[in-house]
């Protein structure tokens, strides 16, 4: 009886040890506001770079058609000098801009033809990384966890969902000239220079 | 040669022979295969599976199957991360609790346990065949992490979580020193316990072990609960190893384990084989997995002879069986 007495006390003892070293207690409104401090703000990040670094960065992209030229020719040495990857791996993302003339307008994408190639501008599934990493300004090391990094591209893109292409959409027509500045992700080992897709990151009708 | 052949069964031997082979033919067919990096690279790769199919052997040696193990491993890391990230805030008492990595680890097993004891509870109290209760457990499972992560990896648990999947202590990774001392605490429940005779003796023919007055239902709920406890000591590792809880953590790991229980002689039909022949098998799917990697083997091709591999051992332990 007294054994069994000793084994509960230790074991009462161990569980309030585990316990006391398992959870903490503060008051809710104390945490959620050392969490706001904390709480990284992607859309004011975004809205901080899109007028000054982001438009610098895309108003000096490499012209379509040479960057295309310069993929086919040497498609390793451009991905080294004009591309920009997050890690190791076959992706990479590349700035680009240039003007081209309306062919097709469908409910995902507009087709046009920029000299003797097509270029598809994404309008309706504008999702991933390519607008903040073919930028090249935003390094993932800079971010303490990788959902603060993603939500910059979810901020990026929202704004061009939102922002841009509801008004280009809405005044568009086949044979307008458009001017574009965007991003594009290739694939190293799978190129295909065939029909690039963009992720605009501007785009401007010309009459 | 002799000597060893002695102390193990004949699946085991065999098992042991073919892991010698593949590591003789990976080490002369790449250049990386041999190397201090690899060899640990793939130590702390298997140390998820060593974990769940420790669980998973426990389990088919009373002639039982848990198809669950994978989706108890997400969500236990899930919920793990989730708790060590946001822990839980109750805003009608203004009270946030929070969770250290002690506590938060522990609140996953405990889940985890919780999870096998349903599936234990299920296949004893309502006579459910395992294979549709852990099945229905691993539905379930799956809901329940997505419901808990909203579809979206748990990121940025900290430094000292991820202590647990990345660092290394005395010159080994942690996850080995982890999966090692689930390995030897096994061994000894299997080997030197009542409870390890109990679960061979319901394995091998559980109308005797019933009439020898062991408790069936109560040694099952056990044996399922420490399986969901270590799925998700497995969802643990594989969660501070990549410092983030994936809703789809964990997709077909049951089928690894299984694999494992297989090539390393524990009969699916209960009642025999051993932990450390288990440990054999998760090191062969390990190096296997590993040296098709290495070979540059398409994904698709390795899928195809990882299922070659699982069914000549199945064949093979079929064939042991009718000559011993």
């Amino acid at each position: 009886m007294k054994q069994r007495a000793i084994k509960y006390l230790i074991g009462m003892a161990l569980l309030a040890l585990l316990g006391y070293n398992s959870v903490y207690f503060q008051p809710l409104d104390e945490r959620l506001a050392a969490n706001q401090k904390e709480v990284f703000d992607a859309a004011a990040y975004v809205e901080s770079i899109w007028d000054t670094e982001l438009a610098e960065s895309y108003g000096n992209a490499p012209d379509f058609s040479q960057l295309l030229t310069a993929l086919a020719t040497d498609p390793e040495g451009t991905f080294e000098k004009s591309g920009n990857a997050l890690g190791i791996g076959n992706i990479g993302y590349f700035r680009v801009k240039g003007e081209g003339t309306v062919t097709s307008v469908d409910e995902n994408h507009v087709l046009l033809q920029v000299g003797d190639k097509s270029v598809e501008i994404e309008t309706e599934f504008i999702y991933g990384n390519a607008l903040r990493d073919a930028s090249g300004l935003v390094k993932i090391n800079d971010y303490p966890n990788t959902s603060d990094f993603n939500t910059i591209s979810e901020e990026i893109n929202a704004r061009i969902r939102h922002d841009l292409i509801p008004t280009f959409r809405s005044s568009l027509a086949v044979g307008d000239r458009v001017e574009f500045e965007g991003a594009m992700e290739l694939n190293k080992a799978h190129l295909n220079l065939q029909r690039p897709e963009i992720i605009p990151f501007t785009l401007k009708i010309n009459p | 040669m002799i000597a060893l052949r002695k102390n193990l069964n004949i699946a085991q031997f065999q098992s042991l022979i073919a892991l010698f082979v593949l590591c003789l033919g990976l080490a002369l067919t790449t250049d990386n295969f041999l190397t201090a990096d690899n060899f640990w690279n793939v130590m702390r790769q298997i140390s998820v599976n060593v974990c769940i199919s420790v669980g998973m052997t426990l389990v088919v040696l009373t002639a039982g199957i848990d198809l669950s193990v994978g989706s108890i491993l997400a969500f236990c890391g899930a919920v793990t991360a989730g708790l060590l990230r946001s822990g839980i805030s109750i805003p009608s008492a203004n009270l946030f609790i929070g969770f250290t990595v002690l506590g938060a680890v522990l609140a996953g097993m405990l889940l985890g346990g919780g999870l096998g004891f349903v599936n234990g509870y299920a296949v004893t109290r309502f006579k459910v065949p395992p294979f549709v209760a852990t099945l229905a457990m691993l539905t379930m499972a799956r809901g329940f992490t997505m419901l808990w992560t909203k579809g979206h990896p748990i990121t940025g648990l900290g430094e000292s979580f991820g202590f647990l999947g990345t660092g290394w202590f005395l010159g080994i990774p942690m996850p080995v020193w982890i999966s090692g001392f689930v390995v030897l605490v096994a061994v000894v429940l299997t080997g030197k316990t009542k409870f390890g005779r109990y679960i061979y003796a319901i394995g091998g023919n559980e109308n005797a072990a019933r009439l020898s007055g062991i408790p069936i239902s109560k040694v099952k709920i056990w044996v399922y609960s420490l399986a969901g406890l270590l799925a998700a000591v497995g969802g643990v590792l594989v969660t501070a190893r990549l410092d983030s809880a994936q809703p789809n953590a964990g997709m077909s790991y049951e089928l690894d384990a299984i694999a494992a229980v297989v090539i390393g002689g524990t009969s699916l039909s209960g009642g025999r084989g051993t932990i450390l022949g288990t440990v054999l098998g998760a090191v062969i799917i390990g190096v296997l997995n590993n040296g098709l990697i290495l070979l540059d083997v398409s994904p698709f091709w390795q899928q195809v002879i990882k299922g070659i591999v699982i069914l000549l051992a199945v064949v093979i332990d079929k064939s042991n069986q009718k000559s011993e």
